[in-house]
């Protein structure tokens, strides 16, 4: 059994099928890779698989359950955390209370004592208890990127779904922001990474898919993906680029 | 919970000053300043409507304009059972109507977002009144009820036991789990969401929560007059006044709210008796006008801006 698992997954936009039946599935464990294009519906599936938004038609199973139908609390309760690609944060809230809203509120409920200890560790873990009482509003973008990885992570999930938490990054912020994923997997943690920057995506996945136009192009090991002719065709663009 | 870890000294501060001002406001009629049992109602009366608006409103930034529309269920629950039952089952029946009214449209308009949801709560006023004008003209074929009078001091007395009650109830939610929940909410509802807070049934249920006291105020201040119909029941003017004085206060703290329900309600009783009395909405319009452009975080904010620059502001600041 997968740990999670979508069967022709689909959702329109209107007339635009933003993903049209889509098979995927994550197995416990890994470190999987969802790349693609702009607008090829990597975010989308995020989207459905925290239950944002509903496949029409399609099923999302996790840990062999149906999931799609329930609300976004409910999943993120059953396991399932994310992050944003656009910051979402409660900016004129402490970076504590940003995380202990999610220990507070996530699988496994915590007591308001316990949830400050959580909270304090996980900013720990991510590097940002020197900043834990300022306000997260203030602090950098990749700061930011890093409070909500805590606050995903205070939720306790199983599967945590990474939306481009490298883009728009220095080398430095980089290299540190690969190294926290590799943490969080050893964590056991199951990671899904949806993202641009291809060294960090061949670097620290195990697997990748490959979404265009809302549909899926390839899926295997990064060596894989780089040599398929497809993927370079679409998204890659010439051989040489890969890695560079 | 660690015993070991409280702080003694502020919690006599955070429990002592409000012991102390409730012993001052219970003997209140004792003190043979007849005036002052009416003006002090009035401070109470508008301070449990502004915290109890504020309770939902203030943190979720749902501005809801239903106000008139749970107090006017609180007038009516008085001139329907005020003849017959005794006064506290009466405030009781205020509140629980109200909290199931709350609920009720809670759960229809709270996925309405900004000015939507303003208007429908506002329509909802509209709507009772309309509605029970009809009943009354042309099923029942009067106009307005008689309720059963209340002395000042029986009235005084039910609303200082509703402020206390509403003051511990907000002041729980604030310091609780569901405080911040509130908070998250209105910051970034959709992160909320993801962070696992059952985003609709907090909405709803503080909705509700908050309609309980409308309610029960309702009731109590039927009571001071002899005769209601639905345009005094239903005055849209008891929407906009607690949102009004909260913003006014500043709805970051829960004394923000009490503070500019208290300077507001008194400078209406100074200006509606003085010379001024035809120009006293203009001039809630302006300061309410300058608050919002010069005091964003309203009076509260103000005073703790000060305070923190009086002493040196030695940590920084944790809410904004």
């Amino acid at each position: 059994m997968h740990l999670l698992e979508g069967k022709g997954v689909t959702i329109h936009f209107g007339g635009l099928a933003a993903l049209s039946e889509v098979d995927f599935y994550v197995d416990e464990g890994e470190v999987v890779g969802l790349i693609g294009p702009n607008g090829a519906g990597k975010t989308t599936l995020f989207n459905l698989i925290s239950a944002a938004l509903q496949p029409k038609p399609g099923e999302i199973m996790f840990k062999g359950k149906k999931i799609n139908g329930l609300k976004p609390y409910q999943v993120c309760r059953l396991g399932i955390a994310r992050t944003f690609q656009t910051v979402k944060l409660w900016g004129s809230l402490p970076v504590i209370e940003n995380v202990r809203i999610g220990s507070l509120f996530g699988a496994q409920k915590r007591l308001a004592v316990d949830a400050t200890t959580e909270a304090k560790e996980l900013l720990e873990f991510v590097g940002l208890s020197d900043v834990a009482y300022a306000p997260a509003g203030g602090l950098t973008l990749a700061n930011q990127k890093r409070v909500e990885v805590a606050r995903a992570l205070a939720t306790k999930p199983e599967l945590l779904l990474l939306d481009e938490i490298m883009s728009g990054l220095n080398q430095t912020e980089l290299l540190e922001a690969m190294e926290l994923v590799n943490k969080i997997h050893k964590k056991g943690v199951t990671v899904v990474v949806i993202e641009h920057v291809m060294k960090a995506i061949m670097g620290i996945c195990d697997r990748i898919v490959v979404l265009n136009y809302g549909k899926k192009i390839a899926e295997g090991t990064p060596q894989e993906i780089t040599n398929s002719e497809k993927v370079i065709e679409v998204y890659l663009g010439e051989k040489a680029d890969v890695g560079s | 919970m660690n015993f070991s870890k409280i702080n003694w000294k502020q919690l006599g501060i955070t429990a002592g000053i409000p012991l102390i001002i409730l012993v001052i406001l219970g003997f209140m009629p004792n003190y043979g300043w007849d005036y002052g049992v009416t003006l002090f109602s009035n401070f109470l009366f508008y301070i449990i409507i502004s915290v109890s608006w504020t309770m939902f409103s203030g943190a979720t930034g749902y501005i809801s304009l239903a106000t008139a529309a749970f107090y006017g269920i609180g007038i009516y629950a008085a001139a329907l059972y005020g003849n017959t039952l005794p006064l506290y089952v009466v405030v009781l029946i205020g509140g629980v109507a109200s909290f199931i009214l709350a609920f009720i449209v809670g759960a229809i308009t709270l996925r309405l977002k900004g000015i939507y949801f303003a208007m429908f709560t506002f329509g909802l006023v509209l709507l009772l009144k309309e509605v029970i004008f009809y009943w009354e003209i042309v099923i029942e074929g009067t106009r307005g009820r008689i309720v059963a009078l209340e002395s000042n001091e029986t009235v005084y007395y039910y609303l200082l036991a509703i402020f206390v009650i509403t003051m511990l109830v907000a002041y729980i939610i604030r310091k609780s789990k569901y405080g911040l929940a509130l908070q998250s909410i209105g910051e970034n509802e959709e992160a909320a969401a993801h962070t696992g807070v059952n985003v609709t049934m907090t909405k709803i249920l503080t909705f509700a929560i908050s309609a309980v006291f409308m309610g029960a105020v309702g009731v109590i201040m039927a009571t001071k007059n002899t005769y209601v119909d639905p345009s005094t029941a239903f005055n849209p003017m008891m929407s906009f006044s607690p949102a009004l004085m909260a913003i006014f206060g500043g709805m970051g703290n829960i004394y923000g709210p009490v503070l500019g329900a208290v300077i507001f309600t008194y400078i209406q009783e100074i200006l509606q008796t003085g010379s001024l009395k035809n120009y006293y909405m203009l001039i809630f319009g302006a300061m309410l006008v300058a608050t919002i452009l010069y005091l964003p975080n309203g009076l509260m904010g103000l005073i703790q801006n000060l305070w923190r620059r009086i002493k040196g502001a030695k940590s920084a600041p944790t809410r904004g």
